[in-house]
């Protein structure tokens, strides 16, 4: 299956409930993203269904409406993507420009003996 | 004609592998761009040989026997087959454009993935730059060119190496972003994907992706010896202290060992002559496919300004 990434305006949503944390109803988000542009509510509740049907964030009832709350914190977020990026690329070394790819422990064993004996 | 160019075509595609024991004395830069100059001239002659074997096949069977008849004639006699390679030969340019299409989309796939971590990415200064760093117990840095371009490296880099160390990876990696190295990586992928089938063709391509590598290593290295042996430094220290075992760099040590070698050294020279005399054979192809394409389409030209009662 196919992994479900966020786009720029699901990263800003995200943004706002990982730097205040705890459970933000649609309201509070769209209260603090309106500081920064002008974004109506209805865009920001469908952003935060569309990150709750991703499974990147859970919900709850929270009076007449849900509250959200990420599944993972940034940390964890960031490095199950990267870790995704690295594992789950048929042949990643081909199509990464990566300071170096992982070397097999011959090839390691190998280059520390040439290294050695300069 | 088209035989002509449908051997230069593949001339093209092979050259960049027969002449990579010289390219390596090149700047790497010059050596990149040529063998990617080659690959595009490679595939877009190649297209075209498929479609001028195809036409007659296809006109015909679409009920446009004129047109048919005048490409069969421009064609010329040397070109085999009829319909037995006709259409072979139109199914092939159907299936290289889609090829192409798979060996780019192959190479954007990780990038794709890596444009969130580019997004939500804790940015942080280090070695004096922004970028993300990402809690991984691998040594991996990479360059992601989602969003302006951002580097991401991981926790066990930052401890694995020293300042200077990971200074000279940072600068590397900003290196294949200022380059817009993705996009000859996507070339590469696309050669690959095209010509596997054609001997030579692959060691071009791991030559195209080495150049790129020393490319970077050499715009982060610069002349400064001391910044080179750092340089260098760090990429033994990645590959020999890589954590993770399960997959080969490409090219496997021999690409690291390259890269090593090239480091040692000083800096190279701009290639100036030796660019002349190493990518001849490149350009001369270039010419003659260029020259054999003009001369198909001036003989269609007349071809098809003829009266129309002229038998053809």
């Amino acid at each position: 299956m196919p992994r479900k990434g966020v786009g720029p305006l699901e990263a800003e949503v995200l943004d706002v409930l990982w730097d205040l944390s705890g459970w933000l109803t649609p309201g509070e988000v769209h209260d603090v993203l309106a500081l920064r542009r002008d974004l109506a509510y209805t865009t920001v509740m469908t952003v935060l269904t569309n990150l709750w049907e991703k499974e990147i964030l859970e919900r709850r009832r929270d009076g007449r409406a849900y509250a959200y709350h990420p599944v993972q914190t940034r940390e964890e977020r960031t490095a199950s993507t990267m870790s995704a990026a690295l594992t789950s690329v048929e042949n990643r070394p081909v199509v990464l420009t990566e300071f170096v790819g992982q070397l097999s422990a011959e090839d390691r064993a190998q280059l520390r003996r040439m290294l050695s004996k300069q | 004609m088209i035989v002509v160019l449908a051997a230069i075509s593949l001339m093209l595609a092979a050259m960049p592998g027969a002449l990579r024991p010289m390219g390596r004395r090149l700047h790497p830069a010059d050596w990149a761009r040529g063998v990617a100059t080659s690959f595009v001239a490679a595939l877009v002659m190649w297209e075209l040989t498929l479609l001028l074997i195809a036409a007659p096949v296809v006109l015909r069977a679409a009920g446009a026997h004129g047109l048919a008849a005048a490409c069969a004639r421009m064609a010329g006699r040397l070109v085999p087959g009829g319909r037995w390679v006709g259409w072979p030969a139109a199914a092939g340019a159907v299936i290289l454009p889609w090829m192409v299409v798979t060996g780019v989309r192959r190479a954007r796939s990780a990038q794709r993935i890596l444009a969130e971590v580019a997004l939500i990415g804790r940015r942080t200064t280090l070695a004096g730059r922004d970028v993300v760093v990402v809690d991984d117990e691998r040594p991996v840095a990479v360059s992601v060119d989602a969003h302006g371009g951002v580097v991401v490296v991981s926790r066990a880099l930052v401890e694995q190496l020293d300042p200077d160390q990971l200074a000279a990876v940072v600068r590397h990696e900003l290196a294949h972003l200022e380059h817009r190295h993705h996009l000859l990586l996507q070339l590469a992928a696309a050669a690959e994907v095209s010509f596997g089938f054609l001997p030579g063709a692959r060691s071009g391509v791991d030559g195209l992706r080495c150049a790129i590598e020393r490319w970077a290593d050499e715009d982060a290295a610069g002349s400064h010896e001391c910044v080179r042996r750092s340089t260098r430094r760090a990429l033994v220290e990645v590959a020999v202290g890589g954590l993770a075992v399960d997959a080969a760099a490409f090219g496997g040590l021999a690409t690291v060992v390259e890269r090593v070698a090239a480091l040692d050294g000083p800096a190279p020279a701009p290639s100036g002559f030796r660019r002349l005399y190493t990518m001849a054979p490149i350009a001369l192809f270039g010419l003659g496919a260029m020259f054999s394409a003009v001369l198909i389409v001036a003989r269609m030209w007349f071809i098809l300004s003829m009266p129309v009662h002229c038998p053809i």
